[in-house]
């Protein structure tokens, strides 16, 4: 993990349990904005104001037109509307890695518009603000941290994880991008713990629960109570069912004081 | 000992508290415009020759734009010092649609750093941050800054630093 400013080529993008980054050119913008009502009796002399509901979206994507089979834009995006499982890490000059930002939400895919005359051919696909049905409804925040780049794992997650300075009791929630495993009908379970101390005791405090990876592509968000405590270190596990290894990328979103 | 006269941008800075109620030095490019806003009333009346009006409430609001960083927190800058950047992204994203009123003041140096005597917008505990936009395309973010409705004072023109108080 580094820190610092960083350039659009370090982002990536990925939808549903696929991996789109070898085909988007950009996506954004990534925005999280508040309903705004105006406190202005006749008392006041300057107008204040009050902020409302969140509305969260993560734009448009402007990508090559592909139809290569399975892993092109085409076959994965082209018959919206869907709910779709977005995560967008920022790499920080440099590929996404542990402790990165991330921007992840699930949104309705809206559309689905080529535009054949270009070279190379162009696509765009934009997505709605968050879906109703979204996991996420009661958190107004979508940017959280990487705790597992998108990388190949065989094993149990023994390193310290992240430090984020302090505990909260405000819940928070798991994103998680399965781009494949060891084998059809293959379980594990993704999970995510936090400990008091570093290299202390860690305890699950999210989890995908066990599931099929071997279907993967697939994808989730998985939201804690919103008054769940987190302690100050986070890291990723996998509880092993028959899989024997998962390539996945995995976020956690802390929540914050509503 | 202050300056007075005209200035360039490179020597503005833009600081408020952060979730924790610590002051930060934000990364910034553009402010838009910074001031108070009055409400214009037309109070004209048929039989008068020329137009008048009265100034209502006055308002702000204004959307800061800069470079997306992630750098880690340092303590802000003060009088005469260079500003001490701390990452835009975990300030912003932790302050917004957050409801509790923050301090925030945007500095003026004239033709230095900024040093007590030189121009500043701002007030302490007196602004929410409504709105958090990131563009991965250009490496950048936008925030809307808002008037908080639970404030301890309007915004005005000042000459001093202002506190973290205490939120």
């Amino acid at each position: 993990m580094a820190v610092g400013r960083t350039l659009n080529r370090y982002s990536r993008v990925y939808v549903d349990g696929y991996d789109l980054s070898g085909h988007t050119r950009s996506i954004g913008p990534l925005a999280c904005t508040f309903q705004e009502g105006n406190d202005d009796p006749l008392t006041a002399d300057v107008i204040g104001t009050w902020l409302g509901q969140a509305t969260i979206s993560c734009g448009t994507i402007n990508a090559m037109f592909d139809n290569t089979l399975v892993t092109g834009m085409h076959p994965i995006l082209k018959t919206p509307p869907a709910k779709r499982s977005v995560m967008i890490p920022i790499g920080i000059r440099a590929a996404p890695a542990q402790g990165d930002p991330v921007f992840c939400g699930q949104f309705n895919q809206s559309d689905y518009m080529t535009d054949p005359g270009v070279t190379p051919s162009a696509l765009t696909i934009k997505f709605s603000p968050s879906a109703a049905d979204a996991t996420t409804l009661a958190y107004a925040d979508p940017w959280g941290i990487l705790l597992h780049a998108n990388s190949y794992t065989s094993d149990l997650n023994a390193a310290n994880g992240i430090d984020l300075i302090a505990a909260t009791s405000d819940g928070g929630y798991m994103a998680y991008q399965v781009f494949s495993a060891s084998g059809a009908g293959h379980t594990a379970n993704i999970i995510v713990e936090d400990g008091l101390t570093a290299g202390g005791a860690y305890t699950t405090i999210v989890s995908t629960g066990v599931i099929d990876v071997g279907t993967a592509p697939i994808a989730g968000i998985v939201a804690m109570a919103t008054t769940a405590s987190v302690r100050q270190f986070i890291r990723w596990q996998v509880a092993w069912g028959t899989a024997t290894n998962i390539t996945f990328a995995l976020a956690f979103v802390r929540g914050k004081p509503r | 000992m202050t300056i007075y006269g005209r200035t360039v941008g490179k020597f503005c800075k833009f600081q408020i508290s952060d979730s924790s109620t610590t002051l930060r030095d934000i990364p910034v490019s553009s402010f838009g415009s910074v001031g108070l806003t009055y409400a214009e009333q037309d109070v004209t009346a048929l039989q008068d020759a020329i137009s008048s009006v009265l100034n209502g409430q006055g308002s702000f609001s204004t959307t800061i734009t800069g470079p997306f960083d992630n750098s880690t927190d340092v303590a802000a800058s003060t009088t005469t010092q260079r500003p001490a950047l701390s990452g835009s992204h975990d300030c912003l994203n932790g302050l917004n649609g957050g409801q509790v009123a923050k301090t925030f003041g945007i500095y003026l140096g004239i033709r230095a750093d900024w040093a007590a005597g030189d121009p500043v917008f701002g007030a302490a505990k007196s602004c929410l941050i409504s709105g958090y936009t990131v563009d991965p395309g250009a490496g950048t973010y936008s925030a809307k800054l808002v008037i908080a409705g639970n404030r301890s004072g309007d915004p005005s023109w000042g000459t001093a630093q202002l506190a973290a108080a205490t939120t």
